[in-house]
């Protein structure tokens, strides 16, 4: 009797526990008013708020005290737009640097409609000098680059930007038909619309065909289209899409298909991560953020069949490049109306690329057959390709050394036995994948507020050691600027930013001591925040011994998960702004 | 005397069983609020770590508060914690629905945990493929661990338990990912006896993932015998049934041994919640479908509901595995009885 009462007491105790618990978590997350003010404002045109109230301002100084943190960016596609704006524009929500500068602003404007490539490169390259050295926000480190392992045997090709086209790839000897590439992870989501990550596109890109697509050169190509032209204005762009592309169920593929893709993809129930690329068609981005639901205000329009008009909000030089995008799929809202949740499954999707998804066992493997109706299927000779998934490297290497995979990746820290090996070291690739590891400088923060402090620490970091002895990739190349060698606009050191030069760096601190009126180094301290993933932390602790060495001050190093970083980075933004 | 041979009177069976009867009601009435304590914990603590499930993308950057709006909208994310809470729980509890993923766009927790198809697929439902290895793994450390440390106890101090004790500290001590790795290379890619990684095509699979985390318990398990054991021999009551004129084995196996087991099946139970709930280092250094590596995977994405999901399914399997083993002590030691 007693315990069914005890019983009862632990039962009634766990729900009144359960109602102040969790109605004390909502303190925790972020509060409903701030998410309005933020979605008022449009994504790439965010004014800096006036902060008016003393306690905000307060609350900034007291939490984000970090004068440096690390980021990495990877280029979309080939214009300096995708760096240089997107990501470090005073309004870009990518970075975290709290700097303005309005020539630039007005130069970001000038080059998205200057349709010479030449000219705008040479704007880009403007803005680029505005940011590197008279700002000195940004502190590049080096530019990235593909690396991988494929079996000899085989010819390859990697676009720089996105997935490769395994329907351009074929093996030397022509009976071998079936490849093996090792997949780090089970594809999130094949969802046409929803899929952001390296690894669902590994596999996306050989089942969908955007108007075009991107090749080793980084040139874009007909892929489902077949020609587009540009009106005089630059804002009508008119794709002719090729008569013989067809789905892989046997419908062929309609301008209306591809105004369903996008529309879907701008949809704010679809809730698709990249839908601000296509922020430059008219409409998109009201349509998105929820001020119009009619998706017939959208610059979208099916001409014909075979005619697909986009209409831009203003010109955008760099859309030419979107068009390879994968923003850019068609998508077939009557299969995924069939099968709801489960149209992305195997059996279930339908691409208009030239494989088809026969199999997907989740966490285990997927499987990509040749599409026998694809438009250039005689073209395709790699008839089958498997993707087992192998989540530890270690064991992804151990099956390719055993024959089991033809492409795999690798563990970093295989990385000098790999290169030393007479097989593996002709089997190592190494392709252009433009983008830029950078350190980010808080020109609010103690000490970083002051220019010369940036030059500084520009100028005492040694990138040449932290890519021959920190990372082992002595053929990376080290970057002063943010724009990548393959993006027209590269200028490269010497030209753009500041190179290692430990007297120059010194001039710089006693300059910026000076008019501080700092009598010793050893007064400043330096808060440096990175993610704790991959090799981030060598490198940082490499560039603390520098910065400590070569200027006499001292760095203290955060680290945290990357979700962790973003998020506090994040809250540093709404409470900085 | 009847008693310590295990033999119930026939007349008292019945109220014995009864009395399991109770006892297992009255657990399993328990678990209810023990689960619910366990669902009330795990979704505040996941509230209050920073960052959420689309404060990252998938890709890698990060994503821009318009469109994290979107997505928190979509999920119901925007609504405050105690309304998600029982929001979830009443999906829980009256549909048996775990929720969406939202990592995973378009599949839902139970899809996960239990497989596209359970009903007409089972064995491959990631829950249960996980046990599997864990059965596997179990069958391993109790067959080869208990005998093991019987025998080191029985021949303590002599070769045999110096051996048997040093292979046990080495198991205890290395750590399963080094073991596993190590596997892999010896006897999968040098000699080529065994497949690398996977589950599904061919039983050897379960092999090395099974040595990788069945050795740890194996020693663990072998020296808490072996030490159990030990004090078991020296108590008073083998010492009279030796005097009775006992066989040594009778002795051994009728007495010592079962009564030395009772701090065995107590780890046991915790043991077989958790290897069979999947380990996350096997499964990722073999590559298998199950459940194991969500536990860990889940939180850095911040998939909240696969973190509540695994949690619970976890916390269910250490309830019936405790439950199990305090109903097995009656069979191995009737002087426990049911209170």
């Amino acid at each position: 009797m007693s315990n069914r009462l005890r019983w009862a007491g632990m039962v009634g105790f766990m729900a009144l526990l359960a109602l102040v618990v969790a109605s004390c978590a909502p303190a925790a997350a972020p509060t409903p008013e701030r998410i309005v003010e933020t979605v008022e404002v449009p994504v790439k045109e965010t004014v800096v708020i006036e902060v008016t109230t003393t306690p905000a301002i307060t609350e900034f100084e007291s939490r984000c005290t970090y004068q440096a943190y690390r980021m990495g960016w990877v280029m979309d596609y080939a214009d300096a737009n995708n760096i240089i704006n997107e990501v470090f524009s005073p309004k870009s929500p990518f970075q975290y640097t709290y700097w303005w500068d309005d020539t630039f602003l007005d130069l970001v404007d000038q080059a998205l409609v200057e349709t010479d490539p030449e000219a705008r490169a040479a704007i880009w390259q403007q803005a680029e000098k505005i940011m590197t050295e008279d700002h000195v926000m940004v502190v590049p480190i080096y530019h990235y680059d593909r690396t991988g392992l494929v079996k000899t045997g085989i010819n390859y090709e990697y676009p720089p930007f996105g997935q490769a086209h395994i329907m351009l790839w074929s093996f030397e000897d022509p009976t071998i038909t079936t490849m093996r590439e090792g997949l780090g992870a089970d594809p999130p989501t094949l969802d046409i619309n929803l899929a952001t990550d390296t690894t669902s596109h590994a596999v996306l890109n050989q089942l969908m065909e955007g108007p075009y697509r991107y090749r080793a050169d980084g040139s874009i190509e007909p892929a489902g289209a077949e020609s587009y032209e540009v009106s005089e204005d630059g804002l009508v762009y008119t794709i002719h899409l090729r008569d013989d592309g067809v789905w892989s169920d046997g419908e062929p593929v309609t301008a209306q298909h591809f105004v369903d893709g996008i529309t879907r993809l701008l949809k704010p129930e679809t809730a698709a991560e990249y839908a601000y690329v296509m922020y430059p068609i008219k409409g998109a981005e009201d349509f998105n953020t929820g001020v119009t639901d009619d998706p017939s205000t959208l610059g979208l329009r099916a001409v014909d069949d075979l005619t697909l008009e986009i209409t831009l909000k203003e010109k955008a030089a760099f859309f030419d490049s979107i068009l390879a995008f994968f923003t850019m799929y068609p998508v077939r809202l009557d299969v995924i109306e069939e099968f709801g949740d489960a149209w992305t499954e195997a059996g279930n999707f339908v691409g208009n690329g030239p494989y088809i998804l026969t199999e997907w066992a989740h966490e285990d493997h997927v499987t990509i057959e040749k599409n026998p109706l694809y438009h250039d299927a005689d073209q395709v000779t790699i008839t089958r390709v498997e993707f087992p998934i192998i989540f530890e490297l270690s064991t992804m290497l151990a099956a390719y050394e055993a024959g089991e995979l033809e492409v795999s990746a690798y563990p970093p820290e295989e990385l000098p036995r790999i290169l030393e090996d007479p097989v593996l070291s002709q089997e190592f690739v190494r392709l252009p994948y433009p983008g830029t590891w950078y350190i980010g400088l808080n020109t609010r923060g103690e000490h970083t507020d002051n220019v010369h402090m940036r030059r500084a620490i520009a100028s005492a970091i040694d990138k040449r050691v932290i890519l021959d002895e920190v990372l082992n990739m002595p053929w990376r190349l080290d970057a002063c600027g943010v724009i990548p060698p393959e993006i027209p606009g590269y200028q490269g050191c010497g030209k753009v930013g500041y190179t290692f030069d430990v007297d120059a760096a010194k001039a710089e601190l006693q300059a910026y001591m000076d008019e501080a009126g700092i009598a010793d180094p050893d007064e400043i301290v330096l808060e440096a925040w990175f993610n704790r993933e991959g090799a981030n932390p060598d490198i940082l602790e490499a560039v603390q011994a520098m910065l400590e060495e070569n200027l006499g001050i001292h760095v203290k190093l955060f680290t945290m998960e990357w979700g962790v970083y973003l998020a506090i980075l994040d809250k540093c933004e709404d409470l900085g702004r | 005397m009847a008693w310590h041979h295990g033999y119930y009177p026939s007349f008292l069976v019945w109220s014995g069983v009864r009395e399991m009867l109770k006892f297992i009601v009255n657990r399993g009435l328990w678990a209810i609020p023990v689960l619910l304590m366990v669902s009330i914990v795990t979704f505040t603590a996941m509230q209050l770590v920073p960052g959420g499930p689309f404060t990252a993308g998938a890709g890698g950057r990060p994503i821009p508060s318009e469109i994290r709006a979107n997505m928190e909208a979509k999920y119901g994310l925007d609504q405050p914690a105690w309304k998600q809470y029982i929001n979830y729980m009443r999906r829980l509890i009256f549909h048996f629905d775990f929720g969406p993923s939202y990592r995973r766009q378009g599949r839902t927790i139970n899809q996960i945990m239990f497989g596209n198809d359970f009903w007409s697929d089972p064995l491959h439902a990631p829950v249960l493929v996980s046990a599997q290895v864990g059965l596997v793994s179990l069958f391993i450390a109790v067959a080869i661990g208990i005998p093991l440390g019987i025998i080191s106890a029985l021949k303590q101090n002599t070769a045999i338990d110096y051996i048997a004790m040093f292979f046990s500290m080495l198991g205890v001590s290395v750590p399963n990912f080094v073991l596993g790795l190590i596997l892999i290379l010896t006897f999968g890619l040098a000699l080529g006896l065994l497949p690398l990684y996977g589950w599904g095509e061919t039983p050897l699979q379960v092999i090395m993932p099974a040595i990788t985390l069945g050795t740890s318990g194996t020693a663990f398990i072998a020296r808490l015998t072996r030490a159990s054991m030990l004090e078991t021999i020296r108590q008073d009551y083998i010492r009279t049934a030796r005097a009775k004129g006992l066989r040594e084995r009778a002795v051994v196996v009728g007495h010592a041994v079962k009564n030395s087991l009772i701090p065995v099946t107590t780890i046991l139970g915790p043991l077989t919640a958790a290897w069979l709930t999947g380990s996350f280092l096997v499964e990722w250094v073999f590559s298998i479908p199950g459940i194991g590596k969500h536990f860990v995977l889940s939180i850095s994405d911040r998939d909240y509901l696969l973190i509540m999901g695994v949690i619970l399914v976890y916390a269910v399997a250490l309830i019936f595995f405790n439950l199990v083993v305090d109903i097995s002590y009656a069979f191995i030691d009737p002087r426990i009885r049911y209170e």
